[in-house]
């Protein structure tokens, strides 16, 4: 069902993983992604601050987006095509 | 946090309002999936009523339920992507749906509410099925 988000990840440290998650309840599992959501959107805006200092709001939420969706969802969601704003 | 809270809660709102069964099957950061029960005839109206506060592509639902392959609704707002998982013919999913059970959680703006996940063996099965790229 997901992507290959392990295709990076050893073996041995995705047994981990499974088990990890194993041990969890529902949860404590999806507070996991709402706090990991919320420590990648804090970098993602952070670093997006630091390439543009003068992008306004609607600019730093954009160029988050982008981070997050595709090309052809950002232009058919928001109108707005990242290879248009390098 | 609160951001994702209000785009999930929303979500759950109307899933819960067309009285479709469905369950949150959150597995890895940065994802959150739920699968769901859905008709050809009830897809629209959800589409529907989670527009203007999402974008839900009703053609790419209804492709979705034919061809048993996730589709996604983004909170507008917030940009945040839930992907959903129609059960049609799939043994897993519906073994998830079967037995879902009802939990709470202490996730700011999400305390009050109770919401239908995934058993964690089905979870764990489908996080193992994933990694073994095996078909269902």
């Amino acid at each position: 069902m997901p992507g290959r988000w392990f295709a990076d990840t050893s073996p041995e440290a995705l047994r981990v993983f499974i088990d990890l998650h194993r041990k969890m309840t529902p949860g404590q599992r999806l507070a996991h992604v709402f706090e990991m959501n919320e420590f990648q959107e804090g970098l993602q805006r952070w670093s997006v601050c630091s390439m543009y200092p003068d992008a306004d709001e609607r600019e730093i939420f954009l160029r988050v987006a982008a981070r997050r969706l595709d090309r052809e969802t950002m232009i058919k969601v928001y109108g707005w095509d990242p290879l248009l704003h390098p | 946090m609160r951001d994702l809270s209000v785009a999930f809660k929303a979500l759950l709102g109307a899933l819960n309002r067309f009285e479709i069964p469905f369950a949150v099957v959150s597995l890895v950061a940065g994802d959150i999936d739920l699968v769901a029960e859905l008709r050809s005839e009830t897809v629209e109206e959800l589409c529907g009523a989670l527009k203007p506060d999402f974008y839900a592509d009703v053609g790419q639902a209804r492709d979705a339920i034919l061809t048993g392959r996730a589709f996604n609704v983004i909170h507008l707002t917030t940009a945040y992507k839930f992907d959903i998982f129609p059960a049609g013919q799939d043994r897993l999913i519906r073994s998830q749906l079967a037995r879902r059970h009802y939990t709470i959680t202490s996730i700011g703006g999400l305390e009050n509410i109770t919401f239908p996940v995934a058993s964690p063996g089905d979870t764990v099965d489908l996080l193992q099925r994933a990694v073994k790229n095996e078909p269902s």
